[in-house]
């Protein structure tokens, strides 16, 4: 049971060639058996005629003999058709005999068997059934009957002249004779048989092949899904848009949501972090700044009125310059974009341009800029420069020497779009996992606050900051809304 | 399809015989030997369709007579004697002499010789399986084949010897089978279709000789006495010198390389001037069983 049940967990790359082997095997067994039942049927009838047309040709000639109880004349002419001759195939009668109209056996060819003078009712219960029969047929016209059992084919013909009977002659047909002759056709139809197999289960192999393999590809890429190990169906591995085909399309826009749906979730955990991240900096820095300008304050105060040697005022400068370091280091955190100041204008870009060109021309970069604004913008000018300085003082310092860098900005429905883009290093997937996160590892030379800073901005202002990797290019896409209370 | 091939295989060696049964009998049946031509009727009982043996022993009789010889082969004893009588045949080897009907126009001629004596004898045999039979006597109420119904040699025999035992011999036999041959006879004992049979010894033991495979299966239980070997006749149309020429040539057979050879294939030692003191005990047996 256990095996069978194994059988139908198999790769269906085995279960479609198996089972169609099966089938045709079953078909072929099939179609020779019903072939072989009828040949055996045409035998056994071709036999039936034969031997009818013996019988009747040899009552013809045993009637005269008969007549004049020449048994030796009888039993040669009986005999003469049992003679062995070198034909093979041929369909012999085992035994002819002679009955009387007392159904005494006047002579048998094997009178060592059935002697003469031998009752019918001494013999084998079949020869009765077919007197039996002969007699409730006697008015037939049939010229002679036939009846089997599971040895023999018996054929009978009365010895009839002009209405007068002398007896019945029997002949007996072993159906051994048929075996040989049935075993030939056999083996050629089996032959044949065989023939059509070779050629029919290589193409159901084949096939069964071609039918399985979209369904196991499909089926590796599901376990594939599971797994988060995605790859793209070839299409080409199947082109035809049956239930198969629509399968794999469906499939296709499984995997392409899904991806969908993974990217959108990493995005949000993504912000989320990056917005907790932001909550507790703010929150620290508040809980730093109040002490601290306590701390700076009376430290003015006693540097001012104080008075203190040089070793005590020494230490206090000490303290003072540390606390100023924490202040603007705090300061940089807590990032404050909700005070209002005034509207952008396409001058500000220009200034912004003119403020970062020293420095690209200090690495000999191409500095492409593209600014395509022809009016003010409802949008705060300062936070707006502060994001777009940032990123391109950071695509610069990150550009190749002699390198690229593009700075494209747009409006574009009801929003401002800007794209800072340089051709420096890649970034890892790690990098750009924590890129927006404050002391961000890859900054090699400021305290690590640049991005985080433009982040928090861009987020204040409701807007978004995305940043890809196209062409060994390293793009910064910023979009941010306009403010609504202006437009409108 | 088959069977009619057996059929015809059959139907075919019966033409065979009756085309050599023309052969023999050669051109139309005339009165005397007007163009020569010597006509001899011969018993197949004894010769069994030995054709090349017959067509041999005829041209030995044509080249020694110098005449053209033709042969008739009888199937039925009488069929010989019916001849003579209507004068077709000039002579022949009859096997039911002395027949009382034909006896006033036929002369005796010759008679074969077998082991050196004019006598034959007959074998009662069975078949090999068959232990227990040891006399005649026992076969009451067997299937029993004889050559013929002849009134002489191994049929009037076996009746006469029955009829001496004080047995009843139309009713001695459940059933007689008649093969008209004396080598069938023998074939219907082996194959078990007879349970007994009565064969000339001669040609039983000229079978022994040349195929010991087909006496094998048979025992000879009994010998019977001898009796006088079936004779040559003459018809009474017959010229004296023609009588005498086929006479001496007979006689002679035995003398000559060629016709002992022939004698030897027929199963006899040759040939004697037929003397009627021979059929003395034949015709002590006839009268007993009331044949005459």
């Amino acid at each position: 049971m256990k095996r069978i049940f194994s059988i139908f967990n198999l790769s269906h790359r085995y279960k479609f060639p198996i089972w169609g082997s099966l089938l045709i095997l079953l078909t072929t067994v099939v179609i020779s058996g019903a072939l072989l039942f009828k040949a055996y049927q045409d035998m056994r009838q071709d036999l039936i005629n034969s031997s009818s047309s013996l019988a009747n040709t040899l009552v013809n000639n045993v009637f005269q003999p008969l007549l004049e109880d020449d048994i030796w004349q009888v039993f040669e002419t009986i005999s003469a058709p049992l003679a062995v001759t070198h034909i093979q195939d041929l369909m012999l009668p085992k035994n002819i005999l002679i009955l009387d109209n007392d159904f005494k056996v006047v002579v048998s060819t094997t009178p060592m068997l059935i002697p003469m003078g031998t009752r019918i009712d001494q013999l084998t219960p079949e020869y009765g059934i077919l007197i039996q029969r002969i007699l409730n047929s006697a008015a037939s016209p049939l010229k002679t009957y036939d009846m089997e059992d599971a040895q023999n084919i018996y054929v009978a013909a009365p010895v009839l002249n002009e209405g007068f009977s002398l007896g019945t002659l029997i002949v007996v047909h072993s159906k051994d004779v048929l075996t040989p002759r049935l075993y030939r056709t056999a083996l050629h139809g089996g032959l044949v048989g065989l023939l059509v197999l070779l050629i029919l289960l290589p193409i159901n192999w084949s096939w069964g092949q071609r039918l399985a393999r979209p369904l196991v590809l499909l089926t590796e890429r599901m376990k594939m899904l599971r797994t988060g190990d995605i790859d793209n169906l070839e299409t080409k591995v199947y082109p035809y848009q049956d239930e198969v085909g629509q399968l794999l399309s469906a499939y296709h826009q499984i995997v392409e949501e899904h991806e969908k749906s993974e990217a959108l979730e990493k995005q949000i955990i993504h912000s989320e972090r990056l917005a907790a991240v932001g909550r507790l900096a703010a929150g620290v820095a508040h809980e730093i700044n109040n002490p601290l300008g306590g701390m700076i304050t009376a430290i003015d105060t006693l540097k001012s009125y104080g008075e203190m040697d040089a070793r005590t005022a020494k230490t206090v400068d000490l303290i003072a310059r540390g606390l100023t370091q924490i202040k603007e280091t705090v300061g940089a955190l807590l990032v404050e974009s909700r005070v209002k100041s005034r509207q952008l204008e396409p001058q500000d870009f220009e200034d912004i341009r003119n403020l970062v060109l020293p420095q690209a021309r200090d690495k000999a970069l191409l500095f492409d800029w593209r600014s395509s604004l022809a009016r003010s913008l409802p949008l705060q000018a300062n936070q707006v420069r502060q994001v777009l300085i940032n990123l391109l003082l950071n695509a610069i310092h990150a550009a190749n020497q002699k390198g690229l860098v593009i700075c494209t900005v747009a409006e574009q429905d009801q929003a401002l779009r800007m794209h800072v883009e340089n051709d420096g290093a890649q970034l890892s997937q790690e990098q750009l996992l924590h890129l927006f996160e404050p002391f961000s590892p890859i900054s090699q030379t400021g305290h690590g606050l640049g991005l985080w800073i433009t982040y928090q901005i861009v987020q204040q202002l409701g807007g978004n900051i995305a940043v890809e990797q196209v062409n060994d290019h390293v793009i910064f896409t910023v979009t941010l809304p306009f403010e609504e209370a202006s437009t409108a | 399809m088959n069977m009619s091939s057996r059929l015809l295989a059959c139907h075919l060696r019966r033409f065979l015989w009756l085309c050599a049964a023309m052969l023999f009998f050669g051109c139309a049946a005339g009165a005397a030997p007007i163009n020569g031509t010597i006509r001899i009727g011969l018993p197949d009982s004894l010769l069994h369709q030995q054709y090349v043996l017959l067509s041999e022993w005829r041209q030995y009789l044509t080249n020694r007579l110098k005449r053209p010889v033709d042969f008739v082969l009888h199937k039925k004893p009488d069929e010989a004697t019916v001849q003579l009588d209507t004068g077709k045949l000039d002579f022949a080897w009859v096997t039911d002499y002395p027949n009382a009907h034909v006896k006033g126009r036929i002369r005796l001629l010759a008679q074969p010789l077998y082991k050196g004596q004019p006598f034959f004898t007959s074998y009662l045999i069975v078949p090999t399986y068959n232990h227990a039979t040891s006399s005649l006597l026992q076969l009451k109420g067997a299937v029993f084949a004889f050559t013929d119904a002849n009134q002489t040699g191994s049929y009037l025999d076996v009746r006469f010897q029955l009829l001496m035992a004080g047995e009843d011999p139309d009713q001695f036999f459940s059933k007689v089978v008649l093969t008209r041959s004396h080598r069938e006879v023998i074939k219907a004992v082996t194959l078990g279709l007879t349970h007994a049979g009565e064969v000339d010894s001669m040609v039983w033991d000229l079978l022994a000789r040349m195929r010991p495979e087909q006496t094998a299966q048979t025992r000879i239980v009994a010998r019977s006495l001898p009796y006088a070997a079936p004779p040559w006749v003459a018809n009474t149309h017959v010229d004296q010198s023609d009588f005498d020429e086929l006479q001496r040539v007979l006689i002679g057979m035995a003398s000559d390389a060629k016709g002992a050879e022939l004698l030897t294939r027929i199963g006899i030692d040759g040939f004697v001037a037929g003397a009627e003191s021979t059929f003395e005990h034949n015709i002590k047996m006839r009268r007993a069983v009331g044949a005459e």
